[in-house]
């Protein structure tokens, strides 16, 4: 039986389709797709595997080294190590109550230590605030930033390779004059490209509190700086338990390749006037995992009963984050720029003046 | 009332009737404050003689100097600036108060000038002046240079009066304007509320490996071909005669030195 490259299930071949289908994940593949999952994604060698009884003693003493605190508001888990209590929770600032210990599955392999320092994360955020218009003034107070939170957030490092396809419209056209006539000479061409191309390393955070978008922001991370866990990165900051497990982002991966696969397979379609894009899709047939935290500065705040978030990159300083937005201020704005306009057109025309 | 207009329709009346009857006679004479030149010759000779009678009456009312030139001479833009002040100061002296009209027409182009001199140009701002000229030009481009003259006398004496004339109001631009404003200002809200509501989004290009691109089906297949001619807009434009054209000066004004 053949294990799905993107999962480990076993899969079944669907006579309908003539393809080989997991239920588990629901991916699908033809038999020239999985002779191309059997080759490796990358071509550097993995880390040296460590024997199973060195793995099993880690994750014992990660086990022992740890405590989670569950807020009985929204539900985040907190995972901290012995000697840090956590009182409040990151997300929704309520009390947290020890829950117990974490088992050793959440240990990850390799993480990218904290760079950036608190005052410096606060920096970032007061520089972005100070940029930001319409923020209501309540916004921009010194307390909020005590909320500010050092948090390594679960995130799964994906391998994948891909099998895309575009098809294009695509069409050259000559104009020449003759005499009182334009002559327009079109020529048109139906253009498929497909192509297995590897993507590596995209993160995507697993956590289901966390909105995509907005971690994705965040990025890019410098995985130069991925290096072997360690309990002793972990104190004076919190880390957050993952709660989506890895096959959960298949669709969130393959919607972020397809925009970057078609856009290589568009570049290869090349000598046309204009080339417009018809059909594209992108199979996923070979997903290799890595969990690991990354560090994020992280803050959020409750304005007008909304959760605001915001998180800077604890490595490279990279601030995400929405804040909300004064309704007041954004119409004088607007109602501003209209009349600074209407005056001026006022003058113009004649309406106004002397 | 009643009265009073009566008397006024008589007073008109008897001017009237003076002035043609004393047509052939008297040829009108230029002085130290007034100064008409029609070299062009674009009035009759009673239409001369009426209008310098005006031309005087205007510069009693005013204290000012007051010209009325016409020329033939097609001049340039500045052509036309420099001509109308020469003719201002070289009859009234360059340090002389007053206004002075000079029409021209050549080649199909006509040309108004206004110079409003030192003391006047208290009274006549460059502003002014433009808006002088947009009231009298309807009445040279009606080829009508006596009323042009006259409605220019008379917008000299409102003007020395304080009594400006209205403004022109373009409804055209002021719409243009209105929905320029409602536009930059839909533009403004939806950047800010899109900078306010969704995140920046970041391509995964960054985590691609260009070398493990393996095209392995390339197809470019011919489908059809068409034509298409159109026809060019041929562009044509009617010359004018005498007068035609297109509008060609301004109003200006000159400061005192
Ligand atoms: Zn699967
Ligand atoms: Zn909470």
């Amino acid at each position: 039986m053949t294990k799905c490259p993107n999962c480990g299930a076993e899969l079944r071949f669907s006579p309908e389709k003539q393809k080989m289908l997991c239920d588990y994940c629901a991916s699908e593949f033809t038999t020239e797709e999985l002779a191309e999952a059997d080759k490796p994604i990358t071509e550097a060698a993995a880390a040296p595997a460590k024997s199973e009884e060195q793995e099993d003693r880690e994750k014992r003493e990660f086990a022992e080294a740890t405590r989670v605190y569950v807020c009985n508001n929204c539900g985040a888990s907190i995972i901290s190590d012995e000697n840090t209590a956590a009182a409040e929770c990151y997300y929704c600032h309520n009390p947290v109550t020890l829950s117990g210990r974490v088992s050793g599955e959440f240990r990850p392999a390799r993480l990218i230590p904290f760079k950036l320092t608190r005052p410096e994360a606060e920096d970032v955020f007061k520089k972005f605030i100070k940029k930001k218009w319409f923020v209501p003034a309540s916004f921009r107070s010194e307390k909020q930033l005590e909320k500010i939170v050092g948090l390594y957030t679960p995130f799964w490092l994906t391998d994948c390779k891909t099998n895309a396809t575009v098809s294009a419209d695509a069409k050259i056209i000559h104009t020449h004059t003759s005499g009182d006539y334009t002559v327009t000479n079109t020529k048109v061409f139906d253009c498929d490209r497909a192509a297995y191309m590897n993507f590596e390393k995209i993160p995507a955070d697993g956590s289901k509190k966390l909105n995509d978008d907005f971690i994705d922001a965040v990025e890019p991370f410098d995985y130069k700086e991925l290096t072997e866990f360690n309990m002793n990165y972990l104190a004076g900051f919190m880390a957050d338990k993952y709660d989506v497990p890895k096959t959960d982002i298949l669709e969130r991966i393959k919607s972020r390749v397809l925009g970057a696969a078609t856009e290589v397979l568009k570049d290869d379609i090349k000598g046309f006037t204009t080339v417009s894009i018809t059909h594209q899709s992108v199979n996923l047939i070979r997903t290799d995992w890595e969990y690991v935290m990354l560090p994020l500065w992280f803050m959020t705040y409750i304005y007008k009963g909304k959760i605001y978030e915001f998180a800077v990159n604890g490595q490279t300083g990279k601030i995400a984050g929405l804040p909300p937005m004064s309704g007041g201020k954004f119409a004088a704005a607007l109602a501003i720029i209209f009349f600074v306009i209407l005056l001026i057109g006022g003058f113009v025309s004649g309406f106004l003046g002397g | 009332m009643k009265k009073v207009s009566k008397i006024t329709t008589f007073v008109i009346v008897l001017i009237i009737a003076v002035l043609t009857a004393n047509v052939a006679v008297y040829a009108y004479e230029n002085n130290d404050d007034v100064y008409l030149n029609d070299t062009a010759d674009f009035l009759t000779a009673d239409e001369e003689e009426q209008l310098f009678d005006f031309m005087v009456t205007t510069a009693e009312a005013t204290g000012w100097k007051i010209g009325v030139v016409s020329t033939a001479e097609d001049y340039s833009d500045n052509g036309v600036i420099r001509a109308a002040e020469n003719y201002f100061d070289s009859y009234f002296g360059s340090s002389a108060d007053g206004v002075l009209l000079l029409m021209d027409s050549a080649n199909g182009n006509y040309v108004l000038h206004i110079v409003a001199a030192n003391g006047a140009r208290k009274y006549i701002s460059n502003s002014d002046a433009i808006r002088i000229f947009e009231h009298i030009k309807p009445s040279f481009e009606a080829y009508d240079e006596f009323r042009t003259a006259a409605t220019f006398l008379d917008d000299a004496i409102n003007y020395r009066n304080g009594k400006k004339l209205p403004r022109q109001v373009n409804i055209e631009i002021a719409f243009f304007f209105l929905i320029a404003a409602i536009a930059a200002a839909a533009i403004t809200a939806g950047v800010v509320w899109h900078r306010y509501h969704k995140h920046a989004k970041i391509s995964a290009t960054a985590y691609l490996n260009k070398g493990s691109i393996n095209i392995y089906n390339r197809s470019d297949r011919f489908v059809r071909e068409y034509t298409t001619r159109t026809r060019n807009s041929s562009d044509s434009s009617g010359g004018g005669g005498h007068h035609g054209g297109g509008s060609h000066g301004g109003g200006g004004g000159r400061g005192s030195r």
